[in-house]
C-alpha cells in the first residue's frame, strides 16, 4: 500500500480537487458518466457512510427541461423517494440489512438523498445503493399502495402540535412560494400522483450526471474512485437508464417581497399555547458575500434571543417562555426568513417583546464583549461537531445539496467583524415585514 | 475505537470510569446519581434536576451560568432524570471541546468547577434554593407534565405502560406528578440534594481524548463528596401472567389513530435467553426488514410508523403503530399473527441472520458516538456490573431458531392502548 491515511498518491492526485478543515479533507472528482463524487477518508471510525443525492425536492412542483415546462402535483419528489424502495423480488431494506447496513432516505426542499451506513461490505453496499436508485420497479399497484402509506405519514405530521403553527406561518409569510406546502404534499395532492408522472420525474432527475455521491469513513480515495468507475462501466452502454442528460431547472413563481398576511390564530387541544414570529427578508441579499452574511445573521439572532441574552433571561424569569424557546435562520431558493418563538401562554406579551428586542438592537447595535464571547462559543461548538463522523457526513452532504460551502461557512465565523455584524443585521431585518402564527390552548384541556 | 477503559473507586459507592479514545475532538462527562424509583421522591428528583443547573453561589442566574459556559468555548451542561426499570437516575452531562484542539488547558477544570458548585455550592436563600428559581422551575415542570399528552405517539406508549403496570412501581413516570411538585419547598429540595448526595451510589463517566492520570487528579481535587449509609437498590419483578388482555381507549383531537400493544416477554436480562429476545425484537419490529414493517406497512399499506421496542429491566416489549382509526383491530391481529408465527419457529435462516447482524452492528458501532457509548456503557454497568462488548457479541452470534422459540415461549399480550378520535369534535 502506498499510503496510510486514505489520501490519493501524488501521481493521480490531479484527478481530485480537495479542501481541508480542522484536519479533515474532502476529495472531489467527476466520473466518466458525469456523476460527481465527494470522499472524506477518516480513520478509526467503525462505520462508513454513503449518500446518493439528486437535486430534486419538495419545492420542485414546476421546472423546465430543455426549454419545456413541467408541472407536478405537490409531494411528487417525496413520493418518488418512497417508490425507489419498491422492488418486486426483495425488500430493499433486507438487501442492506443482510450486509449489516442501515438504509434510509429523506426528501428536503431541494434534494432527495438515499443513504446507508455500514461497518463491513462498504463497496457491495455502494453497488446496491446505485442499483436500487437507478433501477425502479414502479407499477400502478405500487403507486396505489404507497398513496395509503403516505396518507398515514402526512396524518402523522398533522397530529404533531407544531403542524398548524408552522404551516400557518409559512402561508402567512409567502404568497405563492412552494415552501407553503409540506414536502410530503397534502392528503389531496398525493392522490393526483400516478405511475406516468413518477416515471417522468425519475427520468428527469435521476440521471447520474444530475446526482452526487458522498462517501465518508475509513476508505481509500483512489481505490474507491476506481471501484466506482468500474460499476458504471457496463452501465454506460447496456443498462436501461435515464435518457436525458441536461439538468432540469427549478421554476419558482414570482414571490413578492412583502408578507401575505400578518397574523393567523387557531385553537387546539394542547397543554400550552404556541407562537412563532417569522421575519421575512430578501433572499437576493445573500447572492453576494453569502457565508459572511449568514454568519452575521446567525450570530446576530443568537445575541438577541440566545440563552445568554438579556431577553431570554427576562422572559424566562417572567414565566413567558420555556426551555423550548428557539430561533433560526431559514434560507434557500427564493426564500430567507428568521423564526422566533415556541410554547407560551403569554402570546401577545411575548410577541411585543420580540418586536421591541429586534428594534432595540437595530437602534443600539451589539456589544463588543458579547460578540467576542459568541465567537468563542462557535469555535468550541465547531470543534465538538467534528466529533461524530455521522454528523460531519450529514452536515457536509446537506450543505453541498443546498449550494453552501460548509468549510467556507465555518471560516466565515472567524472572519466576521463587529462592524459587519451590525451592518448585516440592519440590512436584513425589516421589522414590519413579519407574520405571527398562533396556536391557542383550547378550552377542553382544562 | 476505544483505546482503554479504567475504573477507579473514589469513595464508598462512588466510581470513576474513564473511557479513552483519541478519535473524539470533545470530552463528555456524565454524572449519575442512582435512586430507587418511588412516589416519595420521584417529583423531588425531577424538580432537582431542573433547579440544580440554573445557578450557583458564584453564578447568580441562568444567564451568568450560560455566559460562563460560552466563555468555556460553548461547553454544555444538561441535567435531567431518566428511568432505568424501577430506578430513577439524575443525570448531569457536560460536553467540552477538547483542550488540545482549542489550545487552552483550563477548560475541563472550568466546567468541572461549575458542576461541583451546582451540587456543593448552590445559590442559597435562607437555607434553601433560591425561591424564585424554585417557583419558576416548579411551574415549568408542572406544565411539562401536563404537556406529555400532546406528543401523541409517546403518550399512547405511556398510557399502555401505566395501564399494564398499574400495580407496579414501574408505572411511576420519571417526571413525577403535578400535585407532588406543587408541594415542594426550596428548603426541602435543598435538604433532599444533601441527602441523596450522601446516600446514593454515584458514577462519573468520562469519555474522549484526555490524559487519564491528569483527569483523575482533576476530578479528585475538584469534587467534594460526602458519604453516609448508601441505599442499595433491588432488582425489578419481571414475570407476569395477565389473566386477559386489557383494552384502554382515550379520545383525542386527532387525524390518525395511535396504538401501542404491551407484551410481557417474561425473560429477565440475567437469563441466557435474553440475547434471543433482543434478536426476536429486531426481527419483529426493528426496521425496514422487520416482520411488522414488511407485513403491516409494505404488504397491507396500513401505516407509516410501526416498530417494537424492548424495556430491558422489566422484560416488556412495546409495539407502536400509527394507523387509521378503523384499522386498530386489523393491526392488532396482524401483529399477533407475526408474533405467533415467530414463536412457532417459522423463521427463515435469512431473517435470523439479518436480525443478528443488525444487533451486532449496533454494538460494534456504538463507540463512534460519545453520547451513545456513555449510555450503553452505563446501562451495562448498572445491569451487569461490567462492560464486555465481545461477550455480548458472542452471545448474539449463538442465537438460534430454537433459542428464539424458547425465549418467546412465555410472551403474553397484556394491554392494548389506543388513542381514538374524539366524537362530536367541532
Amino acid at each position: 500500500m502506498h499510503k496510510t491515511n486514505g489520501a490519493p498518491s501524488p501521481d493521480v492526485a490531479g484527478v481530485f480537487s480537495s479542501e481541508s478543515f480542522l484536519g479533515e479533507t474532502i476529495y472531489k472528482t467527476r466520473l466518466k458518466n458525469g456523476l460527481e463524487v465527494h470522499m472524506m477518508p477518516k480513520k478509526h471510525f467503525a462505520k462508513k457512510y454513503a449518500f446518493f443525492a439528486t437535486q430534486y425536492g419538495g419545492l420542485y412542483n414546476a421546472y423546465t427541461l430543455d426549454g419545456e415546462r413541467f408541472e407536478m402535483p405537490q409531494g411528487t419528489a417525496h413520493f418518488l423517494e418512497h417508490q425507489i424502495f419498491e422492488d418486486q423480488e426483495k425488500s430493499s431494506f433486507e438487501r442492506f440489512e443482510e450486509l449489516g447496513a442501515n438504509l434510509n432516505a429523506y426528501t428536503s426542499y431541494n434534494s432527495t438523498v438515499y443513504h446507508f451506513d455500514t461497518i463491513d461490505h462498504f463497496e457491495t453496499g455502494i453497488k446496491l445503493l446505485i442499483e436500487m436508485v437507478q433501477n425502479t420497479d414502479i407499477s400502478d399497484a405500487s403507486v396505489a399502495k404507497e398513496i395509503e402509506v403516505i396518507d398515514q405519514e402526512i396524518r402523522m405530521y398533522m397530529d404533531e402540535p407544531v403542524w398548524d403553527l408552522s404551516t400557518n406561518l409559512y402561508r402567512g409569510l409567502f404568497h405563492v412560494h412552494p415552501i407553503r406546502t409540506e414536502i410530503a404534499g397534502t392528503v389531496e395532492s398525493i392522490r393526483e400522483i400516478n405511475k406516468e408522472k413518477i416515471i417522468q420525474c425519475f427520468e428527469h432527475f435521476y440521471a447520474p450526471s444530475n446526482m452526487i455521491m458522498f462517501l465518508y469513513g475509513d476508505l481509500d480515495v483512489q481505490e474507491t474512485y476506481m471501484f466506482l468507475e468500474s460499476i458504471f462501466e457496463p452501465q454506460l452502454s447496456s443498462m436501461p437508464q435515464p435518457k436525458l442528460l441536461s439538468k432540469p431547472k427549478l421554476l419558482l413563481p414570482e414571490e413578492p417581497y412583502e408578507i401575505n398576511y400578518q397574523r393567523m390564530e387557531v385553537e387546539k387541544d394542547i397543554g400550552k399555547g404556541m407562537m412563532l414570529v417569522g421575519f421575512k427578508g430578501d433572499p437576493k441579499y445573500f447572492e453576494s458575500d453569502r457565508e459572511l452574511r449568514v454568519a452575521a445573521l446567525k450570530i446576530g439572532i443568537d445575541l438577541m434571543f440566545g440563552r445568554s441574552s438579556s431577553f431570554y433571561m427576562q422572559c424566562y424569569e417572567d414565566g413567558i417562555i420555556t426551555d423550548a424557546f428557539d430561533f433560526d435562520l431559514q434560507m434557500g431558493e427564493g426564500y430567507a426568513f428568521v423564526l422566533v418563538g415556541n410554547e407560551t401562554d403569554e402570546i401577545d406579551p411575548l410577541y411585543e417583546r420580540i418586536l421591541s428586542e429586534v428594534q432595540r438592537h437595530l437602534d443600539e447595535g451589539f456589544k463588543e464583549e458579547d460578540f467576542m464571547r459568541m465567537k468563542r462559543k462557535i469555535l468550541g461548538r465547531t470543534v465538538a461537531s467534528f466529533n461524530s463522523l455521522q454528523s460531519i457526513a450529514g452536515n457536509y452532504t446537506q450543505s453541498v445539496m443546498r449550494g453552501n460551502d460548509l468549510f467556507k461557512q465555518l471560516d466565515a465565523y472567524k472572519l466576521l467583524t463587529m462592524d459587519h455584524l451590525q451592518e448585516v443585521v440592519r440590512a436584513f431585518f425589516d421589522i414590519n415585514n413579519h407574520t405571527l402564527s398562533i396556536v391557542r390552548k383550547g378550552v377542553k384541556h382544562g | 475505537m476505544i483505546n482503554s477503559t479504567t475504573k477507579v473507586d473514589i469513595k464508598d459507592g462512588i466510581q470513576l470510569h474513564m473511557v479513552q479514545s483519541d478519535k473524539f475532538k470533545s470530552v463528555l462527562f456524565g454524572l449519575y446519581i442512582k435512586r430507587p424509583l418511588r412516589k416519595e421522591e420521584v417529583s423531588l428528583n425531577a424538580l432537582l434536576s431542573r433547579v440544580i443547573d440554573r445557578s450557583t453561589a458564584h453564578l447568580a442566574s441562568q444567564r451568568e451560568v450560560n455566559q460562563a459556559l460560552e466563555m468555556l468555548y460553548g461547553s454544555l451542561i444538561v441535567s435531567d432524570v431518566h428511568k432505568y426499570g424501577e430506578k430513577q437516575m439524575i443525570q448531569i452531562k457536560v460536553q467540552a471541546p477538547g483542550e488540545k484542539h482549542i489550545g487552552d488547558d483550563t477548560i475541563y477544570a472550568g466546567v468541572l468547577n461549575i458542576l461541583n458548585d451546582m451540587i456543593n455550592h448552590p445559590r442559597l436563600v435562607d437555607g434553601g434554593f433560591d425561591p424564585e428559581i424554585v417557583e419558576r422551575e416548579k411551574t415549568a415542570l408542572m406544565s411539562e407534565i401536563d404537556m406529555r399528552r400532546d406528543q401523541k405517539d409517546s403518550w399512547v406508549v405511556s398510557c399502555c405502560i401505566e395501564t399494564m403496570c398499574k400495580d407496579e412501581i414501574y408505572s411511576i413516570h420519571e417526571l413525577g406528578s403535578s400535585e407532588e411538585v406543587a408541594k415542594i419547598t426550596p428548603k426541602q429540595l435543598y435538604d433532599h440534594l444533601r441527602y441523596i448526595w450522601q446516600t446514593s451510589e454515584i458514577d462519573i463517566c468520562v469519555i474522549g481524548d484526555f490524559e487519564e492520570a491528569k483527569m483523575q487528579t482533576l476530578i479528585h481535587s475538584i469534587f467534594e463528596f460526602e458519604r453516609s449509609e448508601i441505599i442499595k437498590l433491588t432488582r425489578e419483578h419481571v414475570v407476569f401472567h395477565p389473566q386477559k388482555v386489557t383494552y384502554f381507549n382515550e379520545p383525542h383531537d386527532l387525524t390518525q389513530g395511535k396504538m401501542c400493544l404491551g407484551y410481557r416477554v417474561n425473560v429477565p436480562y440475567e437469563s441466557e435467553l435474553y440475547s434471543s429476545v433482543l434478536v426476536a425484537n429486531v426481527m419483529l419490529g426493528g426496521g425496514g426488514s422487520s416482520r411488522f414493517f414488511k407485513v403491516i406497512r409494505e404488504r397491507e399499506g396500513l401505516c407509516y410508523s410501526i416498530y417494537a421496542r424492548l424495556e430491558k429491566y422489566k422484560s416488556i416489549m412495546m409495539v407502536y403503530a400509527g394507523v387509521d382509526f378503523e384499522n386498530f383491530d386489523k393491526t392488532e391481529r396482524l401483529v399477533q399473527e407475526q408474533i405467533e408465527d415467530v414463536k412457532s419457529g417459522n423463521i427463515s435462516d435469512e431473517e435470523l441472520e439479518i436480525a443478528k447482524k443488525t444487533v451486532i452492528t449496533n454494538i460494534q458501532s456504538i463507540s463512534d458516538y460519545p453520547n451513545s457509548y456513555i449510555n450503553f456503557y452505563y446501562n451495562l454497568l448498572i445491569s451487569e456490573g461490567r462492560v464486555d462488548e465481545e461477550k455480548h457479541i458472542e452471545a448474539i452470534r449463538n442465537v438460534t431458531k430454537e433459542s428464539i422459540v424458547n425465549a418467546l415461549a412465555h410472551i403474553e399480550l397484556d394491554t392494548v392502548a389506543c388513542l381514538v378520535k374524539e366524537e362530536n369534535h367541532a
